[in-house]
């Protein structure tokens, strides 16, 4: 069982369609990234790279500063 | 040094005022831009009042939001913040650097002289030896397309 969960492991989203640029204007892609409560889901779970995980930080911090994006939804 | 970039600013505008008086607002921001920063402005976006994500400090839940692209100097952009922050009726702003729009043009030009440096011969090569393959077969003709296969050919034929 062990090994079997070890071997699924997910590629990145964003490397399959070659993503240089995550717009932060752009949130109901950034959405995906996001919990409902609004936190950022962590790339062990999304299966994102750590180059494209960071664009997405930088893209979901730079919309919740503009209020695009909620810091939080209780 | 100073090198032309490319900067987003966006801000958003009470929604308290006008609409008349907002979009002067954005002129304003617009004429600032050209004159106190010396930039090129490449596209406007306004948005117009949209829902916020969350309540602002000053208790607003909606604001007018626009977006402009344009090309600066990195010394001058600074002078930008000083705009927003003498007026009140701008509440939230940001502005930063494309750093990808300012990569896109010159690898693109670089890209295609390579790119057709490197088909050009790989195809070349290919399609003359192919042509001359082709044709050489049937009648032997065919001699100002590809002069320098000729010979390889006729020497592989007279082998075959």
């Amino acid at each position: 069982m062990r090994e079997r969960r070890r071997r699924t492991r997910k590629k990145c989203r964003l490397c399959a369609s070659k993503t240089k640029y995550i717009d932060y204007k752009n949130t109901s892609m950034l959405r995906d990234f996001i919990t409902e409560k609004g936190k950022i889901i962590p790339k062990r779970i999304t299966g994102n790279c750590a180059k494209h995980q960071r664009l997405v930080k930088e893209a979901i911090q730079r919309a919740r500063h503009v209020a695009l994006l909620p810091y939080t939804k209780e | 040094m100073g090198r032309r970039r490319i900067y987003e600013t966006l801000f958003i505008v009470s929604p308290r005022i006008d609409e008349e008086e907002r979009e002067s607002i954005v002129e304003k921001v617009k004429a600032y831009i050209e004159e106190r920063v010396g930039g090129e402005i490449r596209s406007v976006d306004r948005w117009g009042i949209k829902k916020l994500a969350y309540r602002v400090r000053k208790g607003f839940a909606e604001g007018d939001y626009s977006v402009i692209l344009f090309d600066a100097d990195a010394e001058t952009v600074l002078g930008l913040e000083r705009l927003y922050n003498v007026t009140p009726e701008i509440f939230r702003w940001q502005t930063f650097r494309r750093e990808d729009l300012e990569k896109a043009p010159s690898p693109k030009k670089t890209d295609k002289p390579e790119e057709a440096a490197v088909a050009v011969p790989e195809e070349a090569p290919t399609e003359s030896t192919d042509q001359a393959l082709e044709e050489a077969l049937p009648d032997n003709s065919v001699v100002p397309n590809s002069p320098p296969d000729k010979p390889e050919d006729k020497s592989d034929e007279k082998k075959a």
